[in-house]
């Protein structure tokens, strides 16, 4: 078995303390701790995303395997042991944003590169993020966002951030695989990984003082998209339950369920019109097809969700073009 | 002085003021004088001269024809008969030479440019001007510009930060733009030193190294501005001077003496923002001293605020064998992250002891609630009194305690885990009218415990109850408050997340260790809110350590 199955087999067990050992293991051994969290637990957490994706896994094994990881990501990282020489970085999730084993393999990056860093955890509310930048005054913030329908509160905590003059530091795959949705915001400051975000830190323009961010022009469709996101959910529902006779069996639970992917729906619409790419909803509704597929719910149901909400917003060009899209990724997936 | 070389320039200046095209006024003299009158040369010439113009004119060889006396002065050396490579001024001599069109020279702290104009029949004109006050008002309004850009620009970002340290670095870092470095040394002791450009540093000075002249700076001797030899600051092993020619000390004064002060370190160099008359470092150190003392003086509140919150946040779980905790906290506030919501762990005999509730009611006044409950059930713990009993005497204390215009409320959970031989533990869970826990049993399913008990601090004869719950190992029990099961979402935004959909979310969830189960749960009621305002928020779950 090699290390990489090891791990997989401890975490498919829950086995807290087996995870621990292979990765202490392979420390004893030499090989660097940055090298086991990139190389080794951040691979098996993508494994363990696949394994729930295509339903070999349930909800709970996963989320038992996750936090069990960030047990592992926990234990690494009380073994460095590196002095913190170069000043203090804050690392953050965004408000709403629960992936938080990215940023803290992040943050044990950092701090292995001699950085002080604090971990404010997952979904982090934005007042209590500029309330400990004003109170501690790090050197930069690092936040994370993993979800792309978390941009625009990216873009607001960015700007909130930037306004306590602290450095902002932005990573994580919600900015697309290139951080472009992070230029589409003109935010400059993307990493593609830690050892890179390591890197930029390095650099002496860091260490100055954030200038304000502009201000934002208002967008009218992005501003209808939030103000009738009711509306928009109704209509779906609505429509689904006219055509898409399943439906009308569904027990609570099962609707509860419908209701809320119905929601990421209208959430990852009204982030891509944000950021002006159909590719982020695109990519959205390519993953929620493989989802639904493994799961075996016909894959039609959200093309007859999405054209429900095109009737809604017919006045909304730029949103009726992003569903277009969206609709034929789910044609072809 | 260096040389221009802008065409551009040349030609707004010429446009600008209008001025008169040589070419067309030589062929604007009237074609045929009368005999006794002077010729048409002589008539052009006296144009020129009595209108200052300076004009030389060229013939098809290149031959200077006619120079008028203005062109004379501008371009000593050029003569009729002559050629313009004669001229003392190089840039003329070279623009004729590789014809050009324009040129533009200073020297001698004069700015000159010259144009040249075809005439007809080869031959050609030169239009030169003195442009040497127009350049200096130039020069002068771009140097203001660039001051109040650098005003306006220091006032944005000294207004940023509430921190301390912060606001010094930014201090320094837009001071360095008027000089070589800058220094802000508090009162303290500790500074930042940063040459412009570079990472700043901060440390921290002893009060026998500060120099007098930056002593004076902060208590308030010195009056303002003031200069002094570098050299007479002695050498710093912290700061690299040994560029700096001049040292400038400024007090940063915001409220009261001693304050903070700025040393602005020259080094004869050209500055980013020139500064010759110290103008817009006396209006910085202004602004910068207020910016400065506002920080000084959120943090001062912010450090008492720090210091009374400690108490009433969560203490961290503690590690007790064969248990393990998870526990969520979200505040309805967010700001401050104080709520009503609350819950603690410590360890006790063969495992732990633990309360878990909700004063009715959000923000800070919630807060100091539960921490008064907290307390009293703490010392509560240190005499051995039955739990019953324990929620009876807080019952009354808070009937007794409230103030005479409102009322503490409290729904609680007091509960005692003793873990047993087998690794299951033994719960004995007495309730004070808080919501139902929920069990996670190995099979999967998710169970509520009815606990029930009265509402504490509502009636002087409130009863409570004790119930006892077996968890084998790998079970969990989960504590939630109201924050969860009340938040409103669904499809109109209106409806409650309510305990079965709680009960829903948790089932097949004991395998998830109890961090991840609190977490679930707060993410839960996260995404059925999407977005909208809650109440507090707390979970706590323990698990029996399978
Ligand atoms: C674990 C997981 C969860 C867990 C998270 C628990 C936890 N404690 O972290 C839980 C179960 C909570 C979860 C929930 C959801 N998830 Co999820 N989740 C994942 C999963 C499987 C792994 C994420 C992960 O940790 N990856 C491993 C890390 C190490 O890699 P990484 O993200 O690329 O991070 C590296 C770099 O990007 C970079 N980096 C990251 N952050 C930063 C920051 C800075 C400053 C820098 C410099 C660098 C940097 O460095 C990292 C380390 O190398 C992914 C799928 C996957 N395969 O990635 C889905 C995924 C992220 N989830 C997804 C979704 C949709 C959801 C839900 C909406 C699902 C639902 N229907 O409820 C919810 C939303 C929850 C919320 N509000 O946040 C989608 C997102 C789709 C999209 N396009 O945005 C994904 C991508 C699944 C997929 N295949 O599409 N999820």
């Amino acid at each position: 078995m090699t290390d990489r199955e090891e791990l997989m087999a401890a975490l498919a067990a829950a086995d807290e303390r087996a995870a621990v050992a292979v990765a202490l293991r392979l420390l004893d051994r030499g090989v660097p701790a940055e090298t086991v969290l990139l190389d080794l637990v951040a691979e098996a957490q993508a494994e363990v995303g696949r394994r729930w994706q295509v339903n070999e896994w349930s909800v709970a094994r996963e989320h038992a395997a996750t936090a069990i990881n960030e047990r592992v990501i926990a234990a690494v990282g009380s073994r460095v042991d590196v002095p913190p020489t170069k000043g203090h970085v804050v690392v953050s999730c965004l408000d709403g944003e629960w992936h938080a084993v990215p940023p803290r393999i992040v943050a044990e990056v950092l701090r292995g590169r001699g950085w002080r860093v604090t971990f404010l955890g997952a979904s982090v509310p934005t007042a209590h993020l500029v309330s400990y930048l004003h109170e501690h005054g790090p050197d930069a913030v690092a936040l994370s966002c993993t979800l792309s329908r978390s941009l625009p509160r990216a873009d607001q905590v960015v700007a909130a951030c930037r306004a306590t003059g602290t450095p902002v530091l932005v990573g994580g795959r919600g900015f697309g695989a290139d951080g472009r949705w992070a230029k589409q915001l003109g935010v400059d400051s993307w990493a593609p990984t830690a050892p890179a975000a390591a890197e930029l830190l390095e650099h002496p323009e860091w260490r100055r003082t954030a200038q304000p961010a502009p201000p934002r022009r208002a967008d009218p469709e992005y501003a209808a998209l939030r103000t009738r996101r009711a509306e928009l959910i109704g209509a779906a529902v609505d429509a689904l339950y006219e055509r898409f006779p399943p439906m009308r069996g569904y027990d609570e639970r099962r609707l509860d369920a419908t209701l809320e992917d119905v929601g990421h729906i209208v959430d990852f619409l009204s982030a891509s019109v944000y950021v002006d790419d159909v590719e982020l909803f695109g990519e959205f509704m390519a993953w929620t097809a493989e989802v639904l597929a493994a799961r075996g719910v016909p894959v039609a149901s959200t093309e007859v969700a999405m054209s429900a909400m095109s009737r809604v917003l017919e006045d909304h060009p730029r949103a009726l073009r992003h569903l277009d899209h969206g609709r034929q990724v789910v044609r072809v997936a | 002085m260096c040389w221009h070389h802008n065409a551009e320039a040349v030609t707004d200046v010429v446009l600008d003021e209008g001025s008169p095209r040589p070419a067309t006024r030589v062929e604007a003299v009237p074609p045929q004088p009368p005999p006794q009158e002077p010729s048409t040369a002589d008539w052009a010439m006296r144009l020129l001269d009595g209108f200052d113009l300076a004009i030389v004119v060229c013939d098809e060889r290149g031959v200077v024809r006619q120079v008028s006396a203005e062109a004379r002065r501008l371009a000593p050396g050029v003569a009729e008969g002559g050629s313009l490579a004669d001229s003392a001024v190089p840039e003329l001599a070279a623009a004729a030479a590789r014809g050009q069109a324009a040129f533009e020279a200073s020297a001698g702290g004069r700015a000159l440019v010259g144009r040249r104009r075809q005439l007809g029949g080869g031959w050609t004109a030169w239009h030169l001007r003195d442009v040497t006050a127009r350049r200096a008002r130039d020069d002068a309004m771009l140097a203001e510009r660039a001051r109040s850009r650098f005003l306006a620009r220091a006032s944005r970002q000294l207004g940023l930060s509430l921190n301390p340290t912060r606001t010094a670095r930014t201090v320094v870092e837009l001071a360095a733009e008027l000089g070589h470095a800058a220094t802000v040394v508090l009162p303290t002791g500790e500074y930042v030193h940063g040459v412009r450009g570079a990472t700043p540093q901060v440390g921290r000075w002893t009060s026998e190294q500060l120099p007098p002249a930056l002593v004076e700076a902060m208590d308030g001797t010195a009056g303002g501005v003031e200069r002094h030899h570098a050299a007479h600051f002695g050498a710093h092993r912290h700061v690299d001077l040994s560029r700096a020619v001049e040292a400038v000390t400024v007090p940063l004064r915001g409220a009261e003496a001693p304050g903070p002060a700025l040393v602005l370190w020259l080094s004869g160099e050209a500055q980013a923002v020139e500064d010759p008359d110290g103008e817009v470092l006396e209006e910085f150190a202004t602004r910068a001293g207020t910016a400065l003392a506002a920080a000084r003086a959120h943090a001062e509140q912010a450090r008492t605020a720090a210091v009374l919150k400690r108490g009433l946040l969560p203490a961290p779980l503690p590690d007790v064998p064969g248990l393990a905790f998870g526990a969520e906290y979200r505040p309805a506030t967010g700001v401050g992250s104080l709520g009503g919501d609350f819950y603690e762990v410590v360890p006790s005999g063969a495992g732990a002891s633990f309360v878990f509730g909700d004063v009715v009611g959000t923000g800070v006044e919630a807060a100091v609630t539960s921490g008064v409950v907290r307390q009293a059930l703490g010392a509560l713990r240190r005499v051995p009194v039955e739990p019953r009993r324990a929620l009876e005497v807080l019952n009354s204390s808070l009937l007794d305690n409230a103030p005479v215009d409102r009322r503490w409320f409290v729904t609680a959970v007091l509960g005692d885990a003793e873990v047993g031989v087998d690794g299951g533990i033994r719960l004995e869970l007495t309730g004070g009218g808080h919501l139902s826990p929920l069990v996670l049993r190995r099979d999967g399913r998710a169970e509520f415990v009815k606990v029930g008990g009265m509402l504490v601090g509502a009636l002087p004869a409130a009863s409570f109850r004790t119930v006892e719950v077996d968890l084998r190992p790998g079970e969990v029990c989960v504590f939630y408050s109201d924050g969860v099961t009340e938040a409103r979402g669904g499809a109109d935004g209106a409806e409650l997340f309510g305990a079965e959909r709680l009960a829903a979310l948790l089932t097949g969830c004991h395998v998830m260790p109890p961090t991840a189960v609190a977490q679930r749960v707060v993410l839960g009621a996260q995404e059925w809110l999407a977005g909208r305002e809650h109440d507090d928020i707390a979970v706590l779950a323990l698990r029996a350590a399978a």
